[in-house]
């Protein structure tokens, strides 16, 4: 017996696996870790600023203190955080950040046709 | 008036055009560099002539590789803003102005990692050469179209204006002439330039302008400690320890400067304009820092300026690279100006408030003057905040230009231009944008430049970023539900500012945090209360649901 087609199906839409919804499938993966290194780097920066910064007046110490010239809430607060961020935004470059083929053509149906020509792509939308 | 000076109110005054600058070892390396712009410019102007015009125009034929992503995108984000604005904020704040800065650690990876590989592959699909153009393909809606482009001519006009000053400003202390002079003959060049080289103009030169920044800025490092004695000597000497240098905005209103307020957020109190009988209020209270943590981050996903750069990279390798260069091109950026301006006080750097924006160069010629820095390397110093200017000055210039010609006339209202017309018509708003920009720039005159730029910033994260997003992510989004976040957005935003002395009481957000969670609510629950797309229509974007 044959299935019946989906409203998806008859309305042309391309089979699972299509470039595209794997493609968007990458893309979502790769702004969820994203998403967290931002929210380790705003944790990280508040919770230091917060503690260490914005301390009131009257209990400022006496003789501030320093490291390697700073303020200690700078170092721990900024620099330290944006040393970690930068070697995890490598990270994400080298191994979360996953290929794609930018030139691969895809029919009016959302087939992948093989690899293209963007910039035929490009002058015909133009 | 004769020749060169004029009497003014009786005393002897240069003419405005007169440019006394006679030190030529710190004019060389600036006429160095802007040969090397127009050089740029001729090469890339003969490359319109064997392409496409508009492809060529607009998104330079697709081919950016990592050194031009990364320089280019990094000099558009980093303006006037940055090498002037933020050092004229440390300089008059201290080290609060480190908790300001702070959004940036995740810029890179937040404004390349989340859109940039999406946008690039749905623009090439689906050939477009602007954002709108894949606005209006995704929803086949003129409305959509747009109200995105009457945002981002709005926001990108105003973070002009406060460009344009800053350009000017650069030109008149290292010329040593008006005002008017130095905005006339910044506009010039700027504009001349990107008429007539169109966005590989603009990447290219923005890649020789991102490599002047950087050497120029971190260079100054060295070169301010070795003259100040060390950080610590710059922290910690003279009156700062005791935290007593002068809060100008206090000591005009007869109030003591509170203990280390150069040392500790929230800083000393608020420079307002002088002779203003309100002293402003604590520099950056926790509200308003955390709000500028959310600018500096989530304002780089989708800038106007910046967007334009993911429809032009060659492939994801190009993006991965470019992602690992500009990393640590934002530390050394901020970092160094962080360091270099706190210890500019310490340097007798002695700038009246309202002149804060002049400290950058001022720095660079104070170095010299204290024989820290040969001549020709402050011209370099100098010549930094200037490519800074330039290249986020071109970028707009050209969003203005694609948002006119490319998606209101040609695509909006249906006008069908020969590619002849086109060139025309794209030189012509390009130069007509510049040149209605700088009479902007003669009438407006902003106390900071900083804050004008975090209003572009902000204003227009809280119209664009849901909009953009959900166009990109979210299969359910209507025409409907990304209209009302860019126009509901940009009111909240706008309503905001006016509403700010009233909320500020209660809570000291930035009107940017109200923009943005309003927009966030239109798109979502306009678009979920509005018929979703046909599943053909979505297919080439999404695929099978």
């Amino acid at each position: 017996m044959q299935a019946e087609m989906t409203a998806t199906e008859a309305a042309g839409v391309p089979p699972m696996g299509d470039p595209e919804a794997r493609h968007l499938r990458q893309c979502l993966r790769e702004a969820g870790v994203v998403l967290v290194l931002w929210l380790a780097g705003l944790a990280w920066t508040l919770v230091v600023v917060i503690g260490w910064g914005y301390i009131p007046v009257d209990e400022r110490p006496e003789v501030p203190e320093l490291i390697l010239g700073m303020p200690a809430w700078v170092v721990w607060g900024l620099f330290v955080p944006w040393f970690l961020e930068i070697a995890a935004a490598w990270w994400f470059a080298l191994y979360v950040l996953a290929d794609d083929d930018p030139d691969q053509q895809i029919d009016a149906d959302g087939r992948a046709v093989g690899a293209a020509v963007g910039a035929a792509v490009s002058e015909a939308g133009a | 008036m004769t020749g060169l000076v004029a009497e003014v109110g009786g005393r002897i005054e240069p003419a405005w055009y007169h440019v006394g600058q006679r030190d030529y070892a710190i004019l060389v390396p600036f006429v160095l560099f802007m040969l090397g712009v127009a050089v740029i410019t001729v090469f890339s102007h003969r490359h319109q002539k064997t392409g496409d015009f508009r492809t060529e125009y607009y998104v330079a034929g697709r081919s950016f590789g990592a050194w031009v992503l990364a320089m280019s995108w990094v000099a558009t984000m980093a303006s006037g803003g940055s090498f002037l604005g933020y050092p004229s904020l440390v300089f008059s704040y201290g080290w609060t102005m480190a908790f300001w800065v702070s959004g940036s650690i995740v810029t890179a990876v937040i404004g390349l990692g989340i859109v940039g590989k999406r946008i690039n592959r749905l623009a090439r699909r689906t050939g477009a050469l602007t954002l709108v153009d894949l606005l209006r393909d995704r929803f086949g809606s003129n409305a959509v179209a747009v109200t995105y482009s009457a945002v981002v001519l709005v926001t990108t006009s105003v973070y002009l204006i406060a460009q344009f000053v800053a350009g000017a400003r650069v030109l008149e202390s290292l010329l040593q002439t008006s005002y008017v002079m130095g905005l006339l003959l910044f506009a010039v060049s700027v504009v001349t330039y990107t008429t007539f080289g169109g966005f590989r103009a603009v990447a290219w030169t923005d890649t020789l302008q991102g490599i002047v920044m950087i050497i120029g800025v971190v260079l100054l490092v060295p070169l301010t400690l070795s003259a100040v004695g060390g950080l610590e000597e710059a922290t910690l000497t003279g009156d700062r320890a005791q935290a007593v240098r002068v809060d100008p905005e206090a000591a005009e209103h007869g109030v003591e400067t509170e203990r280390h307020a150069y040392l500790y957020p929230p800083g000393p109190r608020k420079q307002t304009e002088p002779g203003d009988e309100e002293m402003g209020g604590v520099f950056l209270p926790l509200g308003m820092g955390l709000s500028l943590f959310l600018i500096r981050s989530l304002g780089a996903v989708m800038m106007p300026t910046t967007v334009p750069r993911m429809l032009a990279f060659r492939d994801t390798a190009a993006l991965r690279r470019a992602l690992m260069v500009l990393a640590p091109y934002f530390l050394l950026m901020y970092g160094s100006s962080l360091i270099t301006m706190n210890c500019a006080p310490a340097l007798g750097l002695d700038l009246e408030p309202g002149q804060s924006d002049q400290a950058m160069p001022a720095l660079a010629q104070r170095l010299v003057e204290l024989k820290a820095a040969p001549a020709l390397l402050a011209g370099l110093l100098i010549a930094a905040p200037f490519a800074a200017v330039m290249s986020t000055v071109d970028s707009a210039l050209l969003v203005i230009s694609a948002c006119v010609v490319r998606d209101l006339v040609e695509k909006s209202f249906g006008v069908r231009l020969s590619d002849v017309a086109v060139r025309r018509l794209s030189y012509s708003v390009t130069a007509l944008a510049g040149a209605g920009v700088c009479v902007g720039a003669l009438m407006i005159e902003p106390r900071f430049l900083q804050p004008l730029v975090i209003h572009y910033v902000g204003g227009s994260a809280s119209a664009l970023f849901w909009p953009g997003l959900a166009t990109l992510f979210w299969r359910r989004a209507t025409a409907r539900g990304v209209t009302a976040g860019l126009a509901g957005g940009g009111l909240i935003y706008i309503a905001a500012i006016f509403f700010k002395p009233l909320v500020d009481p209660i809570v000291p957000l930035h009107p940017f945090v109200f923009g943005f969670v309003g927009s966030a609510l239109l798109v979502s629950v306009v678009s979920l209360c509005t018929p979703g797309q046909d599943e053909r229509q979505l297919a080439p974007y999404f695929g099978r649901s």
